[in-house]
């Protein structure tokens, strides 16, 4: 096994190795950042706390950007792969190295991040940092696993866009566990029953985690109305592929646009909350910590763009030779971001106030709301605003996709 | 009607197209054949206004298109041409019947309007059955039919194909060829396809010999 992984190694091209360079990285600064998370949380200090969490937070955005590193090796590997299963490998055998390899690099990587974290901690508390290597080096291994799906499915390679189930009672299950999990670690603190503060950090991890399961999963089906929505009401051409690209492919967007969604939530609960306490201070820090989230679900969003015009870069230069001009096509990949994170901003930040809303029902007044649906609205704004310039800021990897050279050779 | 005038093109050290001459008239159907290699591929696109010749000239009706600025040469492309590729390149994620309406949709056209001519279109070319099926679920020479009736249907002055049915088998590939040719022949669309395949060469009225970027002397053109 690992001596045929070599033989791929050595065979690896440039979008390979910027590749397995992108997952060591985001492991690393994962690692790096979920580390310093937990060192900060002190039970008795609320700043510290909330940063912590901010940082944690952060650190979601760019384990996502490990799995949709890995997820590219499935495009750019895609005939390697398919030329193994066709000389007889099993769906298995392609599986453990898709494992291997994103577990490979994900160690790697957080390896690199620890050692940042020791050597920049050494007075620090350090008993956190081989769970956080083993979780990451876990998280590479499964992601690299379902990677290879595709390839997996059937050897001649791509088939995409397999059905996508409709809304689940699943989902919902997860989505409001892992609230319910964050919750209770917020509640309990310090007396959290084991290991107290990190106990309480771990659960929280994991809860956060189980709310981004729910919540993209969630979107997707979201997503998925919305574009058949658009795409029946779509009037120009643009509009009509950008809706039904989305339409087939909901959940790539959902799990890139997750974080946005989830920086959208937070930062409309946390300016529900601003207008009953006014605690100024601590809700600075969550909005930093929110604007740096969005800045990283940024980075998710530019992956998820490059992934996607490898995919569509055969029908996109067609339609270029056939005299469509590039503007048009960037109208396409804008329209697309619009579909795409409009409902998931809008219903994210919805959510975001109600929550913040019915959990203080009693004392909330109704002078409150309109700073509430301010704020709810600029987080919107700013949220479709990120995933529109993501967008606009693609349009050179565009014109790469649209050379004729696209369309010479298989 | 479409000319080129002592057309070349180099790529690197390799000479791809060398001072090539030759005129497409009104309605002519012109098969390009030469080993692999030869530079059909490379002509075809300096004929479409897809590749820009080093030198020479490219003239549809007394117009230079080799000359004109990017976006007056893509709505030319859009507006005078249409191009059917080797595995017909449609947008898999739309229906068949959309993918034939993109090109009128380009060309600001209402929507059901749109979809309306495609569907004539999708008749023309007997796959109306397909009109609501993704690409994915169609078979290869659907596809090459819905990418023929896509080329086809904003009534180009040319129609391109390079190698449109190398990807079918000889049955496969002569019934949608025929479906290409028939419908050409009535609109008076002229035609240049690039083949391999000397069956289909036969098809057309006239057939061009490439040979190392070049018609060689005494060849037919
Ligand atoms: N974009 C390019 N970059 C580099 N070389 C090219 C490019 N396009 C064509 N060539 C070279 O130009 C020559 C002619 O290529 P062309 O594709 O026109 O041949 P062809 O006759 O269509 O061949 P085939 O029948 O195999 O499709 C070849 O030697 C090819 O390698
Ligand atoms: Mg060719």
């Amino acid at each position: 096994m690992i001596d045929v992984l070599r033989m791929l190694n050595r065979g690896r091209s440039r979008p390979e190795r910027v590749r397995a360079w992108l997952v060591m990285a985001g492991a690393g600064v994962a690692t790096f950042l979920l580390c310093t998370a937990v060192s900060l949380v002190d039970v008795r200090d609320d700043g510290a706390s909330l940063t912590g969490l901010g940082l944690a937070l952060l650190a979601l955005p760019v384990a996502g950007l490990v799995h949709q590193a890995n997820r590219l090796a499935s495009a750019t590997r895609e005939r390697r792969l398919a030329a193994l299963r066709l000389a007889g490998a099993t769906p298995g055998d392609v599986r453990r190295l898709g494992a291997l390899e994103g577990g490979g690099l994900a160690l790697a990587g957080s390896l690199a991040g620890a050692a940042g974290y020791v050597l920049t901690h050494l007075s620090g508390p350090l008993p956190q940092v081989p769970v956080v290597l083993l979780l990451m080096t876990a998280a590479g291994a499964v992601s690299g696993l379902r990677a290879g799906r595709q390839v997996i499915a059937s050897p001649l390679g791509v088939v995409r866009r397999a059905r996508v189930p409709g809304p689940r009672v699943r989902d919902l299950v997860v989505a409001v566990s892992g609230a319910a999990l964050i919750a209770w670690g917020a509640v309990v603190r310090a007396g959290f029953p084991i290991a107290g503060p990190y106990g309480m950090a771990l659960v929280m991890t994991v809860g956060m985690v189980l709310l981004l399961v729910g919540v993209t999963m969630a979107a997707t089906w979201l997503i998925r109305a919305y574009a058949v929505r658009a795409g029946a009401r779509a009037r120009s051409p643009e509009a009509l592929l950008a809706a039904r690209l989305v339409e087939a492919n909901p959940r790539a967007w959902a799990r890139a646009l997750s974080v946005v969604g989830l920086a959208v939530f937070f930062g409309a609960a946390s300016g529900a909350q601003q207008a009953a306490t006014g605690y100024w201070q601590a809700h600075a820090l969550v909005d930093v910590a929110l604007l740096l989230a969005l800045v990283a679900a940024a980075a998710a969003l530019v992956v998820h763009q490059a992934e996607e015009l490898i995919d569509l870069r055969r029908s996109f230069a067609a339609l270029a030779a056939a005299g469509v001009p590039e503007r048009s096509l960037g109208g396409v990949l804008v329209r697309q971001a619009v579909i795409t994170s409009l409902p998931v901003c809008a219903v994210a930040a919805v959510s975001g106030v109600a929550v913040v809303v019915a959990s203080a029902i009693d004392i909330y007044q109704v002078g409150w709301l309109g700073w509430a649906a301010g704020r709810a609205l600029v987080m919107t704004g700013v949220g479709v605003l990120t995933a529109v310039l993501v967008a606009l800021a693609a349009r050179p990897l565009l014109r790469g996709a649209l050379r004729l050279e696209t369309l010479r050779g298989g | 009607m479409l000319e080129a005038r002592n057309v070349s093109k180099t790529y690197g050290r390799t000479k791809a197209l060398a001072e090539v001459s030759l005129e497409i008239a009104e309605g002519e159907i012109v098969a390009v054949t030469g080993p692999s290699g030869a530079g059909k591929s490379t002509l075809m696109h300096c004929l479409a206004g897809v590749v820009r010749p080093e030198s020479g000239e490219v003239v549809l009706d007394g117009r230079r298109i080799d000359t004109l600025v990017e976006a007056e040469l893509t709505a030319l492309r859009r507006e005078s041409f249409g191009i059917v590729f080797q595995f017909g390149e449609l947008v898999p994620e739309l229906t068949a019947a959309e993918n034939v309406a993109l090109p009128l949709l380009f060309n600001r056209r209402d929507r059901r309007e749109a979809m309306a001519t495609a569907a004539e279109w999708l008749a023309r070319l007997n796959v109306s059955d397909c009109a609501d099926q993704r690409i994915g679920e169609l078979s290869g020479g659907q596809r090459q039919r819905v990418a023929v009736a896509r080329a086809l249907v904003t009534g180009p002055r040319v129609v391109f194909a390079d190698e449109p049915t190398g990807s079918l088998d000889s049955t496969g590939g002569e019934q949608v060829l025929r479906a290409l040719l028939d419908t050409a022949r009535a609109d008076r669309t002229a035609v240049v396809m690039v083949t391999h395949d000397n069956r289909v060469a036969a098809y057309a009225d006239r057939e061009i010999v490439l040979r190392d970027g070049a018609v060689p002397a005494g060849a037919p053109r």
